[in-house]
């Protein structure tokens, strides 16, 4: 990240249009970027963070999107993640829609409080229907620029 | 002045929907025309604490919780109007919540239920967390079905007929009152048992064991003597709660994964659970309840009142600690097993310490500070109705003197609830369950409150006098 502050999001970690079927490919993806990115040694285990974390209650919040998260000692760093799916995936979100969008935050135990208000604020962001548009429908310049905002402190 | 809302949101994590939930009730909120704050209880700890002024202002109260909200937490929304929902039924209904919060809301009562006290200091354990979150859950069925069962008998006392429909026979009201009770006793078991498996292993462990909790309270499907009640819905409540956590971390294939929460995990358990409780932990508990209920009714006289006190004793040490929770565990258990004595202590025993306190400062006001005297009031009528909680100040000002005449009081009045043979089958109103019904005889329960009374008034006196005198003399040599 730009600001140095030790949490993670560069353009690498927009991950474009990935080609997936299922809610499972989409943590595989999501897992082995984090570690291409060298924040996570084992990809399996994050997959299986992230599903622990669904088995709890569905992450898709309605809209088409969905914020797979998970508190995890697997990640050495805070962390973003950005993904279109390159079909609609079942989610079991809240309004039943399949998801298209996926924002995803990994947190370490232990994460610095700087950082767990920035992602606080991330996560806010995604009430405002003109956040989650761009994240929608926005380029990957626009999707880099909102949430690099947000994460930045900068956001209005 | 425009509304208030004040708000709480957490979530397991604690990263995305504590915040996400707290930013659309603000949002919608605001645009309502409320003024809202909202607490977040995220990975980040407790940001925006609700201070005192804004919980009093709030008309309303929303607690969107993923991650439940323990009773000391709790306390502080006491006598608001709340509307609580789970955090992801908040994002979803958000709309229609905010929109009806009059129709939602219900009001909060910190001390609603009886337990025999609510625990003050902190004191109980998560293990008994899990123990307790059964027993709340129970509570209503007796509660509920307990008074049902009262204002049948009470109708058959005063002659009502008591008709079981048959052939030509409609049904009397009294006989349908009693018997839709008695279904309140009868679920209370395996509801518990759910409850406490949820609190453990959440919710894929609640259908399992309110099965198998239902299961091994069925003596005729067991073919045992007795039901295991309270000591099987407990055993199996526990069991499947870390069963269903183990299975959770099993690593499936891919693509079944998905299923592990509504399928794999109650499925497994009940298979397991079944059969174990079926040739196993059913008959095995039951053993164990029927033993205790046949040792509690054959033995001897002396033994019996000496179990008494002591069970007194013990309700009465700490007011809702953990001593307190055992003994009234052990009274409570009994009455699923139709033995209403030990519990009938428990009404006794439960309401003396605040209302002897409170006694005590009208008597002798000079032992006792001014906000103790201020408090009497209310701790009388708390305590006479509803908790032992106001009796907790009092008794950490001067511990040793109020503890040991809250003691001794304690068991000599459980001793004579005993010995009259008080029964208790469900909790109610303090000293106003024998009108309702719920304890009888009353002429037997108000004498044993009536000694109980005067005997912790004249201990408190006596010992917090002998107590007070020995400070000053300390205070006197130090000086």
């Amino acid at each position: 990240m730009r600001k140095g502050r030790g949490m993670l999001f560069t353009r690498e970690n927009i991950l474009g249009t990935i080609d997936v079927k299922t809610q499972e490919e989409v943590f595989e993806r999501l897992a082995a970027r984090a570690v291409s990115l060298g924040i996570a040694h084992d990809a399996q285990a994050i997959v299986r963070d992230y599903m622990e974390r669904e088995i709890e209650a569905s992450t898709g919040f309605g809209g088409g999107i969905a914020i797979p998260h998970s508190k995890t000692d697997d990640v050495s760093v805070p962390t973003v993640l950005f993904a279109r799916l390159s079909q609609p995936v079942e989610w079991n979100s809240i309004d039943d829609k399949p998801v298209q969008t996926v924002i995803s935050i990994l947190v370490p135990s232990g994460a610095n409080s700087e950082h767990l208000r920035l992602l606080s604020s991330l996560s806010r962001k995604l009430m405002h229907p003109e956040f989650v548009e761009i994240l929608n429908k926005g380029t990957d310049d626009e999707v880099f620029e909102a949430i690099d905002g947000v994460l930045s402190g900068n956001a209005s | 002045m425009s509304k208030s809302i004040v708000a709480v949101t957490n979530c397991p994590a604690g990263i995305a929907h504590t915040y996400m939930v707290a930013e659309a009730i603000k949002t919608k909120g605001e645009a309502l025309g409320y003024e809202v704050h909202v607490e977040t209880q995220g990975a980040n700890g407790v940001e925006n604490q609700l201070t005192k002024d804004e919980i009093k202002d709030a008309d309303y109260v929303i607690l969107a919780l993923g991650k439940g909200m323990d009773e000391d937490d709790r306390v502080r929304f006491d006598g608001k109007k709340v509307i609580e929902l789970p955090v992801s039924e908040a994002l979803k209904n958000i709309d229609s919540v905010m929109g009806n919060l009059e129709g939602e809301a219900k009001p909060y009562r910190a001390t609603s239920v009886d337990l025999g006290g609510r625990n003050g200091t902190g004191a109980v354990t998560g293990f008994m967390n899990h123990l307790m979150a059964g027993v709340s859950a129970a509570l209503p069925f007796v509660i509920g079905g307990g008074l049902l069962m009262a204002i049948g008998s009470i109708m058959i006392q005063f002659g009502a007929p008591n008709i079981e429909p048959a052939d030509g026979q409609v049904a009397s009201i009294a006989w349908v009152l009693n018997t839709i009770g008695s279904l309140g006793f009868s679920f209370m078991v395996p509801v518990m048992g759910a409850w406490i498996a949820q609190s453990i292993g959440g919710k894929p462990a609640l259908a399992p064991a309110f099965i198998c909790s239902y299961l091994a309270n069925s003596s005729s499907l067991l073919g045992t003597q007795t039901g295991a009640g309270f000591i099987g819905a407990v055993i199996i409540g526990i069991l499947v709660g870390y069963f269903a956590n183990t299975l959770r971390k099993i690593q499936l294939p891919k693509n079944i994964h998905g299923l592990m929460g509504f399928l794999i995990i109650p499925f497994v358990s009940l298979l397991v659970f079944a059969l174990l409780t079926y040739y196993f932990i059913g008959p095995i508990a039951a053993a164990l309840m029927n033993g205790l209920v046949v040792m509690l009714s054959s033995i001897p006289e002396g033994a019996k009142l000496a179990g008494a006190f002591l069970v007194g004793a013990m309700l009465a040490f700490d007011m809702g600690g953990p001593v307190n929770k055992a003994a009234w565990f052990f009274s409570f258990s009994l009455v699923a097993s139709g033995v209403y004595d030990w519990y009938g202590i428990v009404g006794v025993v439960t309401i003396l310490p605040p209302m002897a306190a409170a006694i005590a400062t009208w008597i002798r006001p000079s032992l006792f500070t001014e906000g103790e005297r201020d408090a009497a009031v209310p701790a009388l009528i708390v305590g006479a109705t509803v908790a032992t909680e106001p009796a907790i100040p009092y008794a950490l000002a001067a511990p040793l003197p109020m503890i040991s005449a809250n003691v001794i009081a304690g068991g000599v009045a459980g001793a004579i609830s005993m010995a009259l043979g008080v029964q208790r089958i469900a909790p109610g109103i303090g000293i106003f369950d024998p009108l309702l019904g719920l304890i009888s005889p009353a002429w037997a329960y108000y004498i044993a409150v009536a000694v109980g009374l005067v005997l912790n008034v004249a201990l408190i006196i006596i010992f917090k006098s002998i107590w007070l005198k020995r400070q000053a003399e300390k205070a006197q040599q130090a000086a």
